[in-house]
């Protein structure tokens, strides 16, 4: 028997404000467990199905399991209705995802674990206080600044530099003939703009005692901590590659003492995996099938754990 | 009447929408269709593969919204092997996209009363023309057509390096077999996540637009993205099959597309390009539709 045949998918139309969200609901053709997984998309492209069907392919492997699954549209994508607003990591479409979880729960769903990949993980850890029956959380590529694509590159090469690389570049003639140009001009802005909010938050931190890099959200930091409070399994899954820029952003930050007190002890509910591959947007086939593989044994595992815990 | 399984419904100012499953064979086979209550005409979407798909994707429903609003049933489906629908992507060929497609519009005609239009993008302009011809449809919309399989795969090649080296940061690449090599050894290649299967290759490289002939009497659209001036060898195709009988139109858009990459910094209801393209087909679409119902009279 196909995994296709040993489950059934149903679209639906579902309401977050004034937009209808579109969704298909996977369960198994038996016996489905009460625990749901909704899965979130990373990208502001595309539609329910994912990049080469990776989203499809994680609700049919996570629907054999026994696992109800929900894939959903953001407002204004794919096939739902509406005009996308503003898409920036730190604004995640929380009301979608809330009325996704409200959606699985008409199928008699009492726990909802949530899957995201980058701005997907970053509305899952958002949605996270406000979902009462939360029992997973798998981040996968999960973004650590507050910004928007469009500022990016901005962001990581103001992060880059220090106080003497701007003061020394400021001084340079040709960066001084450059601010005649108007886009150069705004672009020097934008740099020198980051670069001094990231001061003033590390001043304030460093009044406040906390020690994590400014450029790291605070937000991310705050929702982790909860995440743990509350004893929520949580996997943090990144990807291998000089491309992958939120693990390498990771990579710089595992160590800090901020983060140890997040990530670090045994036992914690937060574990870290990386794989050899990159991940980031899910645009390599051998990682699509290593995070479809790891994603279908952590959750019925974080599940189990739950259980045993009980 | 067609059954839809775990369908999905909406209206919406008059205009009915169903998303759902379509049983065929073994599988499962997704349809979107867009339903305005009295149908002046209609039109099935066969919409290109793979990262061309995902960046067409919400310009084809746009597309679909705004003439279904004007009175136009539409149908979006997935085929076999792809998106919601069930199926291997192996097993994904010229001839199964077409199958799909031809179902699609006798589905269509069923719901709507009205004989399809096709429109197909990239690839899928090969599946929309060659539909279009053995349904004996009214017209046949193409966006941005390849002139030939092998020089679309050609183009995939070398976007393929380049996003090889972007992966890897600039870094040499490693990997440097060709797309053929992979498919001889693997049987399948990649680009950018997506798979390519050596079925789906082989049974679309040898394919050339002028192989496909429309109806005499019917009307074609052909949209061209990123240029002011028509290709010469796509002036010359348009001007063959106005030759043969069919009345063949051009439309130009400045504004140059990405197909395989998604466009990541602009909505795209803003895009000059999007509404170029939806404005550009909701008009010729009006216009065929008003020489028919003036023919009937």
């Amino acid at each position: 028997m196909s995994c296709e045949a040993a489950v059934t998918e149903s679209a639906r139309f579902m309401t977050s404000g004034r937009q209808e969200l579109f969704a298909v609901v996977t369960r198994p053709s038996v016996e489905p467990r009460k625990v749901g997984v909704i899965i979130l998309s990373g990208g502001r492209y595309g539609q329910t199905a994912g990049r080469n069907r990776v989203s499809r392919r994680l609700a049919l492997g996570l629907a054999q399991q026994g696992f109800q699954v929900l894939r959903f549209d953001y407002g204004g994508i794919g096939d739902s209705t509406g005009v996308l607003g503003k898409f920036v990591l730190h604004k995640p479409f929380v009301d979608d995802l809330v009325a996704a979880v409200a959606e699985l729960e008409r199928f008699g769903v009492q726990e909802v674990a949530l899957m995201g990949d980058c701005f997907g993980a970053r509305t899952a850890l958002a949605a996270a206080p406000v979902i009462e029956s939360l029992s997973a959380l798998l981040l996968v590529s999960m973004p650590w600044r507050d910004i928007s694509h469009s500022d990016r590159k901005t962001h990581i090469a103001s992060s880059q530099l220090s106080v003497a690389d701007y003061v020394r570049r400021g001084l340079d003639v040709k960066v001084m003939r450059n601010l005649t140009d108007a886009p150069t001009r705004r672009a020097y802005r934008m740099l020198a703009t980051a670069r001094l909010g990231m001061l003033g938050r590390s001043l304030a931190d460093r009044v406040q005692g906390i020690e994590v890099e400014p450029w790291v959200s605070r937000r991310v930091v705050r929702q982790l901590e909860e995440v743990r409070r509350r004893g929520v399994p949580t996997l943090l899954l990144y990807g291998t590659g000089p491309a992958e820029e939120y693990s390498l952003d990771f990579e710089k930050i595992r160590t800090s003492a901020a983060m140890s007190a997040v990530l670090g002890r045994p036992g914690d509910p937060i574990e870290v995996r990386i794989l050899d591959q990159p991940v980031a947007g899910y645009r390599n086939l051998v990682s699509q099938d290593e995070v479809i593989a790891v994603a279908t044994t952590w959750l019925g595992d974080a599940v189990l754990r739950i259980r045993e815990a009980v | 009447m067609t059954a839809i399984l775990g369908v999905a419904t909406r209206i919406h100012v008059g205009v009915h929408e169903e998303a759902g499953w379509v049983p065929r064979g073994e599988g499962r086979w997704f349809v979107y269709l867009h339903l305005p209550s009295d149908p002046v005409a209609s039109l099935v979407i066969c919409s290109p593969l793979a990262g061309e798909g995902d960046s067409n994707y919400r310009r084809e429903i746009l597309l679909a919204r705004t003439l279904a609003a004007r009175g136009v049933a539409v149908l979006r489906h997935h085929y076999l092997g792809t998106g919601n629908s069930d199926g291997s992507p192996s097993d994904l060929t010229f001839a199964s996209m077409l199958d799909d497609s031809l179902y699609a519009a006798e589905l269509l005609a069923e719901r709507s009363a009205r004989a399809p239009l096709l429109l197909g993008t990239r690839l899928a302009s090969y599946v929309a023309a060659e539909a279009a011809s053995r349904s004996g449809a009214p017209g046949v919309v193409l966006w941005h057509p390849p002139s030939s399989g092998a020089g679309y795969f050609r183009q995939v090649g070398r976007m393929r390096r380049v996003n090889k080296l972007a992966q890897q940061a600039g870094r040499s690449v490693e990997d440097t077999r060709s797309i053929e090599e992979e498919l001889a050894i693997d049987g399948r290649t990649e680009l950018a996540g997506y798979e390519i299967h050596a079925a789906l290759y082989d049974s679309i490289c040898d394919l050339r637009l002028a192989q496909f002939d429309l109806p005499s009497g019917s009307g074609a659209l052909i949209v061209e993205f990123g240029r002011t001036e028509p290709s010469p060898w796509l002036h010359d195709q348009a001007a063959a099959w106005d030759r043969s009988g069919a009345s063949c139109r051009l439309a130009m858009i400045p504004e140059r597309e990405i197909w395989w990459f998604a466009n990541d910094l602009d909505v795209e209801e803003n895009r000059q390009l999007t509404r170029q393209a939806v404005d550009i087909t909701e008009g010729w679409i009006a216009s065929v539709t008003a020489s028919d119902t003036e023919g009937v009279a």
